[in-house]
C-alpha cells in the first residue's frame, strides 16, 4: 500500500532546490483553509537549470504519469512545455505545473507567494488572496465551489493578529 | 457531587450569556461555512496542516485498496 508522505515530497523538491510554488489546494490548506484534496499542485519555473533539478528530484521521487499503465518517467522536453503533467510518486500524487490556465507563469506568482515553514522547509506557498483571485478568474465549478470556504478563512485571518 | 444551590439555578438565567456568547461568535458564516473549522484550522502550524491533508490522502489510498466486503459480513 502506497504510504503518501508529504514531506518528503518537499524535503527532496528543496534539497534539489527546485523552484516552485505550492498552489491548488494545498495551499488552500497551507494558508489555513479547511479543505482536503488528493493531491499536491505545484507551479515551477520554466527555465533550463530549473528543469534539471526538477527532473532530477521527479527522478528521485520515482515520479511517472498518473493513469498511464506505461509507467512513463517526465523529461525535460516534457517538462519545458506550460501544459500540466499529472504524476504519481512514491511519496504521494502530484500535479506539476507548468501555467496556470496556459497563461499564468511561476514569475507572475512568486511575488504573491508567502514564504513558510512547512516540515522543516521553507517553501513558497501561494498566498490566500491570490488564490481566491485565481481561483474567481478561472470561474470553474470547481473552483467557484471552493471560494465561500476561502474567502471566509481571509477574513477570519484578517480579523487575527496572527500571521499564516 | 453537585450541591443543590447549583442544581436550582434556574436554566433561563443562564440563556442570555449562551446567546450573547453565540452572536459574538457565529458558528457559520452567511455562506454557510462552518467557522469553527476555519479557526480550528487557523490554530494549527503550517506543518500540522499538512499532516491533515497527509492523513485523509492516506485514508482514501486505503479505502481504494481495501477489499469488498464479503457476503456474511453484509
Amino acid at each position: 500500500m502506497a504510504v503518501f508522505d508529504l514531506g518528503r515530497l518537499l524535503l527532496v523538491l528543496s534539497e534539489e532546490q527546485v523552484e516552485f510554488i505550492i498552489v491548488g489546494g494545498v495551499a488552500a490548506a497551507l494558508q489555513g483553509a479547511p479543505v482536503l484534496t488528493q493531491d499536491v499542485d505545484i507551479l515551477y519555473r520554466i527555465e533550463q537549470g530549473n528543469l534539471e533539478r526538477l527532473e532530477r528530484a521527479l527522478s528521485r521521487l520515482h515520479a511517472v504519469a498518473r493513469g498511464d499503465a506505461r509507467n512513463l518517467p517526465f523529461g525535460k522536453s516534457h517538462l519545458m512545455t506550460t501544459g500540466h503533467k499529472l504524476a504519481m510518486t512514491d511519496a504521494g500524487a502530484l500535479d506539476v505545473l507548468g501555467s496556470i490556465n496556459d497563461s499564468v507563469l511561476y514569475d507572475d506568482l512568486v511575488g504573491s507567494s508567502d514564504e513558510l515553514e512547512v516540515t522543516g522547509q521553507r517553501v513558497k506557498v501561494l498566498s490566500l488572496r491570490r488564490l481566491i483571485e485565481l481561483k474567481r478568474a478561472l470561474a470553474r465549478p470547481k473552483d467557484l465551489a471552493m471560494l465561500p470556504v476561502l474567502e471566509a478563512t481571509l477574513r477570519e485571518r484578517e480579523g487575527c493578529t496572527s500571521g499564516p | 457531587m453537585l450541591s443543590s444551590e447549583t442544581m436550582t439555578v434556574p436554566l433561563s438565567s443562564s440563556l442570555p450569556v449562551v446567546a450573547a456568547a453565540e452572536a459574538a461568535t457565529p458558528a457559520y458564516d452567511e455562506n454557510g461555512v462552518d467557522l469553527s473549522l476555519v479557526r480550528y484550522s487557523l490554530s494549527l502550524t503550517p506543518t500540522q496542516r499538512l499532516k491533515a491533508v497527509e492523513n485523509f490522502m492516506n485514508a482514501m489510498a486505503s479505502v481504494r485498496i481495501a477489499p469488498p466486503p464479503s457476503d456474511s459480513a453484509k
